[in-house]
């Protein structure tokens, strides 16, 4: 396990490589699974903004882009006052031929990570709030900010 | 929820949280870390503080920050879930064009 951790997800989809990397570079396929508006710029140096739900905007930079292959990001959240500079957190996906499909292989990394289990209560509710907006609906307000 | 993505979203304070995770240290400590002035590690810590991942106290005339372990687990978490529920609906998305453009399924570019 590295000093600053990382996340990683692995799914298995039915369809060749080729779909699967159009899904996550055109702006149009994007919005199909996720954010509600995209702007791609998918080549090395290139940048990304993703609005996932009005309240979230996901952004950064393309670091490395292999066709069908592989996508190298850094990911912050936009802020209030303006762009999010580029950042340590880096999202990798990787595309690997599984006959009939691909397997795709999410990593984020350049995350803090503390050595304490989170409070059950407020995982929960986090958890609660953003898988609605991963899945595209508006969560509301955030009542632990009021 | 959105202050402490926001607090995370800067790699400054991203590595200060690292530097505060292990143990507690003052301002002045932290700030021999960075290559910025203090008065802009003095508003990185007001940042974490306000959204909940960091903590002070003081001890005599020093106040001492601490990453708040727990907060950064729940946020840690939550990204763990977005991306999960992402690749879900990403491979739903795929598969769905897949279908209703190969009403065969899956049966290779030529049959």
């Amino acid at each position: 396990m590295n000093a600053t951790g990382q996340l990683e997800h692995e799914v298995y989809i039915e369809a060749p490589q080729p779909t699967v990397f159009a899904f996550l570079t055109d702006p149009e396929k994007m919005v199909k699974w996720m954010g509600i508006t995209s702007e791609l710029d998918p080549r090395e140096g290139g940048i990304y903004r993703v609005n996932i739900d009005n309240r979230h905007i996901a952004r950064g930079t393309y670091q490395e882009v292999r066709p069908n292959d592989l996508i190298v990001f850094s990911f912050g959240w936009e802020g209030e006052g303006g762009p999010v500079p580029a950042g340590a957190s880096r999202v990798t996906i990787t595309l690997d031929e599984a006959p009939p499909g691909t397997k795709v292989t999410l990593v984020h990394d350049g995350l803090p990570e503390p050595a304490v289990e989170p409070h059950r209560e407020g995982w929960t509710h986090y958890c609660a709030r953003l898988c609605v907006a991963a899945a595209g609906g508006d969560p509301g307000p955030d009542p632990k900010r009021m | 929820m959105d202050a402490a993505l926001k607090a995370m979203a800067d790699p400054t304070r991203r590595a200060i949280l690292s530097l505060i995770l292990a143990r507690e240290r003052t301002a002045g400590e932290i700030a021999s870390h960075f290559d910025v002035s203090r008065p802009a590690i003095s508003q990185h810590l007001r940042v974490l503080l306000e959204a909940g991942l960091a903590d002070v106290r003081p001890e005599g005339t020093r106040r001492l920050y601490r990453a708040n372990a727990s907060a950064i687990a729940v946020l840690r978490q939550e990204l763990d879930a977005f991306w999960r529920t992402s690749l879900d609906r990403l491979k739903a998305a795929v598969e769905a064009e897949v279908r209703s453009s190969r009403p065969d399924g899956i049966g290779g570019d030529d049959g």
